[in-house]
């Protein structure tokens, strides 16, 4: 099972993106900030972090900056209210960059590609993508 | 009656002061005043023998107290008359007229001193009215008198009387033997100060030493042509000073009314009726004639005044009616007035002459600058028949209107009717007038450049001001969408929440349920406002492209698959036929998701009982030609071109930006976008983009 690390300072937005990744199959954990996320990294093996940009203390691409520089290769996807950030290449560093929406589908396609890209890339010579 | 040769000549000079000194002129009556009695006497010798030597009758008149013992020995000529005035000079005027009517014409009288009545006389006056009758008797019989008075016996005021009642009054006066004659008084107005000096030799009056009689008459000639030129002259300047005056006041009331007005047809007008009203320079036509800076000619501007005696006596009979003062007239412009005079118009109209047609007599007129009167009755005139047939003319006066060494034009004026002669005085007149008509005209012109320029300027300003009041209001807007933008993410996140949480809850219900529906219309309302979101955050800022190598399929594939639903419940069929190896081209995708998002969402909006949508994607020259097209309602034709304008929908709900945006996407991408529409049949939006900026390595 994969787990996904999501982070969001909105409580509502983590109460919802748990329940609909639980949902999906996924073994979710949430961080409220960047901080807090940077040491769940530090604590366990992640497969993907969904990480909101607009954050007090530490934002979003402050976030993903010190991930990259960490030794961990955990893959990320930025998610956020804000179109805005994608002209900041920080973010370009992200896997991809999915502005948020009530309808989840694109999150969820999002997460599946990457996970599938990153598991294809650790199993050399395995079966190519299902679609 | 005739008089003889000599008196003829001493008859001549200047009104009786030559006569005077040189000899008696019939019908003077001269009185002498003198201070010494010796001097008289021997003065009349000469006189007595003058006039014996010529024959002329002399009588001589002497008051006494009694009779005389010896009558005067001068002349055989010379008859004495001793009159004895006892009682009052009344009774010697009796007298006198006795003396007077035994005598015809002709004849010379010379009075005794008058002094001695003096003391008889009744009043200052008495003297004087003697005089006066001796002058009106004198005067009928075209006789003369000379009379003597003592001036130390009498006083002022009877001296004065005397020289009023005389016809000429010479005061006689005596400094170290010499006799000067000085006339105090000719006809009233002589008063210079000439005098001939006699000399009193052994009791005589002779002139003076080494001069004779033909000399005297000489100097006297000599300097009365002095005196009668320095008159003529003296009466020349002041005709020229009357003129002069005339003038001035008329110049004045032109230039005066010129300077009133800053508005070119009027300053023509009052120049044109300063030429040819009759308290103006009088003439009968004026024609304005201006220089053309920028065409190079000389063209016919205005022109006033009557074509026939009969139009003539009209308007002259009408101007006379209409008592108006020169002013007033000068001031009675109106737009109208051109098209009063038609005829003169018509010809002036006429002319528009190059000015490098040297030889044409107008253009010589205005290069030669100087006032000249043109006639083509004198014999040395060439014939300029153009301008004899345009003015109708035999003559005319021509003067160049002159501003600082420029000629400005001509001003040309003519006596059409009355035929009268153009004098110098006439033409001078007319180059003064026009002196000032052409600066004021000149002035007019720059009056209207600096209008013109400052009415530039002004619009310069209101420019500004527009453009100006544009970047306030795009600073508004500016501020607006920033607004915007804050708000619209705001909104979002929560939006998410609620929008998620209705969707999560919407699937655990049975879908006959009620809570199904209501869940559902929680979860459209909120993707409706989510989009509008989106499309607004759009168009306050598109963002700038972040372009990867993209493969266009794949997107619109995941475009077609995000709203499979909506196709669904709408009963919209999609075909999809993408050509064989398309080439990977450079976009940003999520503009592209937008682009094809916002076509397809048109194309189900305008379907709204099902329809056909069919896609094609292929390579053309240089380009990917997209095709999207519906079998929905269509554009009407008149609404087809501002389909891609910002905020333009034909719907009630949505934003109506979401065209507005595609296109500008599409614009960024340095592709086109258009559409092709009929209604009733549907649309088809048709995009082009570059391949250009394709990777090397293809799918």
């Amino acid at each position: 099972m994969k787990t996904i690390l999501i982070v969001d300072d909105e409580k509502n937005l983590l109460k919802l993106y748990e329940k609909e990744f639980t949902e999906e199959g996924y073994h979710v954990i949430t961080a409220g900030s960047g901080p807090e996320a940077l040491q769940k990294i530090q604590q366990g093996p992640l497969d993907l972090v969904i990480l909101d940009i607009r954050m007090p203390d530490l934002n979003g691409v402050e976030t993903l900056k010190k991930i990259m520089e960490s030794t961990t290769k955990v893959p990320v996807i930025l998610n956020s209210a804000y179109t805005s950030y994608r002209d900041n290449f920080l973010t370009w560093a992200a896997e991809a960059y999915v502005v948020k929406s009530s309808d989840l589908s694109e999150l969820k396609a999002k997460a599946k590609e990457v996970l599938e890209k990153h598991s294809k890339a650790q199993q050399v010579g395995s079966a190519g993508p299902s679609d | 009656m005739s008089y003889p040769a000599e008196l003829q000549m001493l008859s001549s000079g200047i009104d009786g002061l030559d006569q005077i000194l040189e000899g008696p002129r019939w019908a003077d009556t001269v009185v002498f005043c003198l201070s010494d009695w010796r001097e008289y006497n021997a003065f009349l010798e000469p006189l007595a023998d003058f006039l014996q030597a010529r024959n002329i009758s002399t009588h001589y008149i002497r008051f006494t107290e009694r009779p005389a013992s010896t009558s005067p020995s001068v002349s055989k000529n010379l008859r004495v008359h001793d009159l004895f005035p006892i009682e009052s000079t009344e009774a010697l005027g009796d007298e006198l007229r006795e003396v007077f009517n035994s005598n015809d014409t002709s004849t010379f009288y010379i009075f005794d001193d008058l002094s001695p009545l003096a003391s008889l006389a009744k009043s200052d006056d008495a003297l004087a009215e003697l005089v006066r009758h001796i002058r009106l008797e004198v005067t009928h019989r075209k006789a003369a008198a000379y009379i003597a008075v003592d001036k130390n016996q009498v006083s002022m005021q009877t001296l004065a009387g005397l020289k009023d009642a005389a016809s000429i009054c010479v005061d006689v006066r005596s400094v170290d033997g010499t006799v000067h004659l000085q006339p105090i008084q000719v006809q009233g107005r002589y008063s210079e100060s000439m005098f001939l000096r006699y000399r009193l030799i052994g009791g005589r009056v002779e002139p003076e030493a080494g001069l004779d009689f033909a000399d005297y008459a000489r100097t006297l000639e000599r300097k009365s042509n002095e005196f009668l030129e320095l008159y003529a002259q003296k009466r020349a300047l002041e005709k020229d000073f009357q003129r002069s005056s005339f003038e001035l006041s008329l110049i004045n009331d032109i230039t005066s009314s010129l300077l009133s007005t800053m508005n070119l047809e009027e300053i023509l007008f009052r120049i044109l009726i300063g030429v040819t009203a009759k308290e103006g320079l009088g003439f009968n036509r004026a024609f304005l004639l201006l220089v053309d800076e920028q065409d190079q000619i000389l063209e016919g501007k205005t022109a006033i005044g009557p074509s026939s005696l009969d139009e003539a006596l009209r308007i002259w009979t009408d101007l006379n009616t209409r008592h108006l003062s020169f002013p007033q007239l000068l001031a009675s412009f109106d737009e109208e007035w051109q098209h009063r005079d038609i005829y003169v118009n018509q010809i002036v109209r006429k002319i528009r002459i190059p000015l490098r047609e040297r030889s044409h007599l107008l253009i010589q007129l205005l290069n030669r600058m100087q006032p000249e009167i043109i006639d083509y009755r004198a014999p040395s005139q060439s014939n300029p028949s153009e301008v004899l047939k345009l003015l109708e003319a035999q003559s005319f006066a021509a003067v160049p209107l002159l501003f600082r060494n420029r000629c400005l034009g001509l001003l040309l004026a003519d006596n059409l009717i009355t035929h009268k002669e153009i004098t110098p005085e006439n033409l001078e007149m007319l180059q003064t007038l026009a002196n000032y008509a052409s600066s004021a005209i000149e002035h007019a012109r720059l009056y209207e450049e600096v209008r013109s320029r400052v009415k530039e300027s002004e619009r310069h300003i209101r420019e500004l001001e527009t453009v100006q009041d544009r970047l306030m209001r795009s600073k508004k807007l500016s501020e607006l969408g920033e607004l915007a933008s804050k708000m619209a993410h705001e909104v979002r996140t929560p939006l998410v929440s609620i929008g998620g949480f209705a969707n999560a809850v919407l699937r655990k219900q049975r879908p006959d349920s009620e809570q199904y529906e209501y869940l559902k219309i929680i979860v459209e309302e909120v993707r409706r406002l989510e989009s509008i979101i989106s499309d607004v955050l759009a168009y306050v800022s598109p963002g700038i492209p972040r372009t990867q190598p993209s493969n266009l399929e794949a997107i619109l594939d995941q475009v077609l698959f995000m709203m499979n639903t909506s196709f669904k419940t709408r009963g919209v069929h999609v075909s999809f036929l993408p050509a064989d190896h398309l080439p990977e081209i450079c976009v940003d995708a999520d503009q592209m998701k937008q682009v094809f998002m916002a076509i397809l969402n048109n194309a189900i909006e305008s379907m709204p009982t099902g329809g056909e949508l069919t896609i094609s994607m292929s390579p053309q020259n240089e380009f990917i030609h997209i095709s999207i097209s519906d079998t929905g309602s269509g554009i009407p034709e008149d609404k087809l071109d501002k389909v891609f304008d910002a905020f333009f929908t034909t719907k009630s709900t949505g934003s109506g930006l979401g065209l507005n945006i595609a296109s500008q996407i599409i614009t960024n991408h340095k592709g086109s976008i258009y559409v092709e529409s009929e209604e009733g049949v549907g649309s088809t939006f048709v995009i082009n983009l570059p391949i250009a900026g394709r990777k090397e390595e293809v799918l």
